[in-house]
């Protein structure tokens, strides 16, 4: 297994909406479909997606919800709003034009100049 | 009407408690979840937990970022406090505000108006009535007092015989305390010195230490009038320290030499000169208290204080009330319990000295409370009087904005049907309403600190603590607390009707034809804010015929042409005028210099001249009477005048003669001349020819067998005039008996002379007190020169000030009810066009419709007058206290106040009613 790459700032984001955009789900749940989609090739402090969400709750991209699961526990699940819909297929437009731009740098193709890409 | 939740307080409240709880329930989760993998993938429990923790992260850290981001920063709870999109409904708010500049205008100037005077109002009420007293635990401090039912009016300080029984047999103070002002001479200073005589421990009562040196020494109270023989130390104030002791530092020790002003007079060695040592000086912002005197609060000040016994007083005089007396309840106990207790001795006092103080009863008034006391009812009309434009304001603005939300119905509709729930128009109209008031409140500001700094210079009168009154943090907070109360009063009005708009008719295009509803509010308001304005409008009538009467009064004497000097000479040992010959003819020589004045008609001395003193009372036996058991009317106004003063202050003399040169000194226990006032003559011998009658000074008990000698020397006082009652306190004060004694027969230092001119008095000020400088300049100050015209103009000062203030606030809140009453049969005809236009066109006289529009805006108002009539003569009692010679429910005023405001509104619903009438029916008809 290659060494796992380094998260790009803001791009959890786009990937937790993603996966939200499937089903709602908790925390834990997330990590692991994180794992599952990227095979394990992404590296991550799992704790980090705690404030990703947070923040995102804030602004109304998902809400949150506690619920008890199967085994009983109380869990906080997250599930996508309708602006978090709107929010995640912008991102993942931009992104694509992102990555499309960087890969056509790579390959030495000219390409229309990439915005600036946005951080928190 | 469900009102829609405007503030989220509970997710604001709710969310903060548990942020940190939440956060950690949810990290738990993953790790548990993460360790049960772990364990079903082969690993065992222990290592499986290290792992799951090295993977999840820096969990302190990632907690406190989380925890950060939820509760968001102060910003951000602001934010969460207010609904969403409110930014948008302010901005909504102010730009609808903008688009309608003449409703918008006149809404801002009724609620500047309203709010401001309230603000300013409660500026003076904090001022004066809630201001803090500069001592620790100020709320067990208490003022008592002497009342003596039948003898004197109001209440009085203490005498000393009966503050040392309480001070002796109440357990309830902590401290009972006393102190005595009085005149003192330094030597070496040409003014006197202030001093205050103090008991043991007063500065205690007060809570207050020297800043330099130590506290007096305690002093037991004396027995006898000897002074000589007790502890003679002073304190100094800071002011006293710094300028006449040179802020020296090293002051303590140091001696003073001084004297009481009656020194002199007792035939005491070197005048009563006596050293005292200074053993400390006060902290510079020490205040003496402020009490109750004579119905207003004084501001006393003192230079020196002393021990108690050091003062000149007599614990066996009864009557005679030496002592201001000051307490501070123990711990626990209440005023009741203290009030219980003085009465009980009060009434052993009273039994024991039955003879003296027959009535005696006493009272007690928390300092605190003093001001409510005395000012409490004044303010309380004055605010009631701003509260009443405020609430016309208040109705006004719902008149308006519900004229305005009417026509704005279209948009409402198209906003409903468009998804906005009731609740969000709703709670968009409250936003438009708040910003409205708050500018309002702005507005209000500064209009309540120009009104304040304009009052406050414009009262006539000292109140304590009223030239302190301004804006403050205090002042703001009510001022938002009224703003909002203003938005609760006056934007419920079109928010009920938004809430109701009929959609699918608006959308329709119907105008409709008024809805019944909506008529009936509007009527209703007008018909509430009639009432009110008439209220205010008919007590400004009162006061100011009030006013009108009591410049009509006869003040007795002539005050046209009267100009007044004060004199003031040292104290008798500084002065080479010492004894009673030297005096007079000092006197004399002033009244000649005087009258040789060209312009001058005549000129007299006086101690005292009316409206520019006070009452010189002294308690007088009428010779020929038994005693009276009640003790009633025996004080006496008691006023030195010299030969010629009657006749220069135009008094009238009834009967016999004024005093003249035959009225000489003959020895100390000959008879000495009075000339006494009508009132005198008709109470102390009513069916008697006073002439030649006799008083004596004090209550002498005419049957016993000898002079009660604890009375100065019984000096048969004979009356050799009568002569006309003079108002020498106020003009609406009926005059007490009046007494008068010749100079000539009891020379006075302290004259003042009066000057009758042949025309402005004002004129002849500068020679006047020339000429009496002149005739001995190291000697003679002439301290305030006046024209009595000015006494009387000050005696009718504050009348005309409330009566322009309530004048002013009437004349506001009448513009208020017109613009209201215009604007509302305006807004309610413009509704009726459509109707209008069909009844002209089925032929009605437009007369009729004039008529009948006319009678719709009137109704209204002639109900509002009729229930503020009813109102005024209600209440009338409150305002009947500060009416003179009037009857608060006065018919010519309440007619002609009533009749005024009538018409005025009669005009402005002619306005819009013959506008209406004037439509055209094609038009109009063609319009919808």
């Amino acid at each position: 297994m290659a060494e796992p790459l380094e998260m790009l700032k803001g791009t959890l984001d786009l990937l937790v909406l993603r996966i939200l955009s499937e089903d709602s789900s908790h925390g834990y749940a997330i990590t692991r479909r994180l794992e599952e989609l990227t095979e394990g090739a992404l590296s991550l402090d799992e704790g980090s997606m705690y404030p990703a969400l947070y923040r995102m709750e804030k602004r109304g991209w998902i809400r949150s919800e506690w619920r008890r699961t199967e085994t009983g526990r109380r869990a906080k699940v997250y599930e996508l709003t309708a602006e978090g819909r709107r929010r995640l297929a912008e991102e993942a437009r931009y992104w694509a034009g992102f990555s499309r731009a960087v890969e056509r740098v790579l390959e030495g193709a000219a390409g229309p100049r990439p915005r600036e890409a946005h951080t928190e | 009407m469900r009102l829609p939740r405007v503030f989220n307080i509970r997710r604001w409240l709710g969310g903060r408690r548990d942020v940190l709880a939440e956060i950690e329930e949810e990290f738990a989760y993953h790790l548990d979840r993460r360790v049960e993998d772990l364990v079903a993938e082969g690993m065992p429990p222990e290592e499986a937990r290290r792992e799951a923790l090295r993977r999840f992260g820096n969990r302190r850290a990632l907690r406190e970022e989380g925890a950060r981001i939820v509760r968001g920063g102060p910003a951000g709870r602001l934010r969460s406090l207010l609904p969403h999109g409110w930014a948008q409904d302010v901005r909504g708010g102010v730009r609808t505000s903008l688009r309608s500049p003449l409703v918008t205008g006149l809404a801002l100037a009724a609620l500047a108006l309203g709010i401001g005077a309230n603000s300013a109002v409660f500026s003076v009420v904090h001022a004066v009535l809630l201001a803090d007293l500069p001592y620790p635990e100020a709320h067990r401090l208490v003022q008592v007092q002497e009342l003596h039912p039948g003898g004197y009016d109001g209440p009085v300080s203490v005498t000393p015989g009966n503050y040392l029984a309480y001070r002796e047999r109440v357990d309830a103070f902590d401290r009972l305390e006393a102190f005595q002002l009085d005149g003192w001479t330094l030597e070496g200073r040409r003014a006197g010195v202030d001093v205050a005589a103090v008991s043991d421990g007063f500065l205690e009562l007060l809570g207050v230490a020297p800043a330099l040196g130590r506290d007096l020494a305690p002093d037991p109270p004396r027995v006898l009038l000897a002074p000589l023989y007790f502890t003679r130390e002073v304190l100094v104030s800071h002011e006293f320290w710094r300028e006449e002791l040179g802020g020296d530092p090293e002051a303590v020790g140091r001696s003073l030499r001084l004297a009481h002003w009656s020194g002199p007079a007792r035939g005491l060695p070197d005048g009563g000169m006596m050293s005292y040592t200074v053993v400390g000086v006060l902290p510079p912002d020490f205040r003496l208290p402020l009490l109750e005197r004579r119905g207003t609060l004084s501001r006393r000040s003192a230079d020196l204080v002393m021990p108690l016994s050091q003062g000149w007083w007599r614990e066996d005089v009864y009557g005679t009330w030496f002592f201001n007396v000051v307490g501070r309840l123990a711990p626990g106990v209440d005023l009741e319990r203290a009030r219980a207790q003085l009465a009980t001795v009060a009434a052993a006092q009273r039994e024991a000295h039955a003879d003296e103080q027959p009535n005696l009863t006493v009272r007690a008034t928390p300092l605190r409370a003093l001001p409510r006391t005395l000012y409490g009812e004044a303010m309380f009309l004055l605010w009631g009087a701003v509260g009443v434009i405020l609430a016309i304001a208040c109705v006004n603005v719902a008149c308006l904005l519900l004229a305005r939300a009417t026509v704005r119905e279209g948009e409402f509709a198209v906003r409903a049907s468009l998804g906005a729930g009731r609740g969000r128009l709703v709670r968009q109209l409250f936003t438009e309403s708040a910003v409205l008031a708050a500018a309002g409140a702005g507005l209000g500001l500064g209009l309540a600190w120009l009104g304040t700094r304009a009052g406050i210079a414009l009262f006539p009168g000292d109140v304590p603590g009223l030239s302190e009154a301004g804006l403050n943090g205090t002042v703001v907070a009510v001022t938002v607390g009224v703003s909002l109360l203003t938005v609760v009063l006056f934007g419920w009005a079109p928010a009920l009707l938004a809430s109701r708009t009929d959609l699918v008719a608006r959308l329709k295009g119907v105008r409709l034809p008024g809805r019944p509803g909506e008529g009936r509010l509007l009527r209703t308001l007008v018909t509430a804010e009639v009432a009110l304005a008439l209220v205010l409008f008919a007590a400004a009538g009162l006061l100011t015929r009030s006013f009108v009467q009591l410049l009509q009064v006869d003040p007795g004497f002539e005050h046209e042409r009267v100009l007044a000097l004060s004199t003031r000479l040292p104290s008798p040992p500084m002065s080479a005028y010492q004894g009673p010959r030297a005096v007079l003819a000092l006197e004399d020589r002033v009244l000649a210099a005087l009258e040789a004045l060209p312009g001058v008609e005549s000129a007299a001395a006086v101690r005292g001249p009316p409206l520019a003193a006070r009452e010189n009372l002294w308690d007088f036996t009428v010779a020929s009477r038994p005693l009276p058991a009640d003790r009633e009317r025996l004080g006496g106004d008691y006023r030195t005048v010299s030969v010629g003063y009657f006749e220069t202050m135009g008094i009238p003399v009834l009967k016999g003669r004024p005093f003249t040169r035959e009225d000489v000194w003959n020895g100390p226990r000959e008879p000495i001349s009075i000339v006494v006032s009508e009132t005198a003559a008709r109470l102390w011998w009513p069916d008697r020819d006073p002439l030649g009658e006799v008083l004596y000074w004090g209550i002498q008990d005419m049957e016993a067998e000898v002079f009660d000698e604890r009375y100065p020397a019984p000096v048969p006082l004979v009356v050799r005039g009568v002569v006309g009652d003079v108002k020498s306190v106020g003009l609406d004060v009926e005059p007490r008996p009046q007494v008068y004694r010749p100079t000539s027969q009891g020379p006075e230092r302290g004259l003042s002379y009066v000057v009758r001119t042949g025309g402005d008095p004002a004129t002849l000020a500068g020679p006047a007190r020339q000429a009496i400088l002149d005739v001995d300049p190291a000697e003679l100050e002439v301290p305030q020169v006046f024209p009595l015209s000015e006494r009387f103009g000050r005696a009718v000062a504050q009348p005309r000030f409330y009566a322009f203030l309530l004048g002013a606030l009437a004349g506001v809140s009448l513009l208020l009810v017109l613009a209201g009453v215009y604007g509302v049969l305006a807004f309610l005809t413009s509704r009726r066009r459509h109707e209008m236009g069909v009844r002209l066109a089925l032929g009605a006289p437009r007369r009729d419709l004039q008529a009948r529009l006319l009678r719709r805006g009137m109704a209204p108002v002639v109900l509002g007058t009729v229930v503020g009539l009813a109102a005024v003569v209600a209440s009338g009692r409150i305002l009947g206290a500060h009416l003179f010679d009037v009857p608060p429910h006065d018919p010519p005023t309440l007619a002609a106040v009533s009749l005024l405001l009538l018409g005025l509104a009669l005009f402005a619903s002619w306005l819009p009613a013959r506008r209406a009438s004037r439509v055209d029916p094609v038009e109009s008809l063609r319009a919808e």
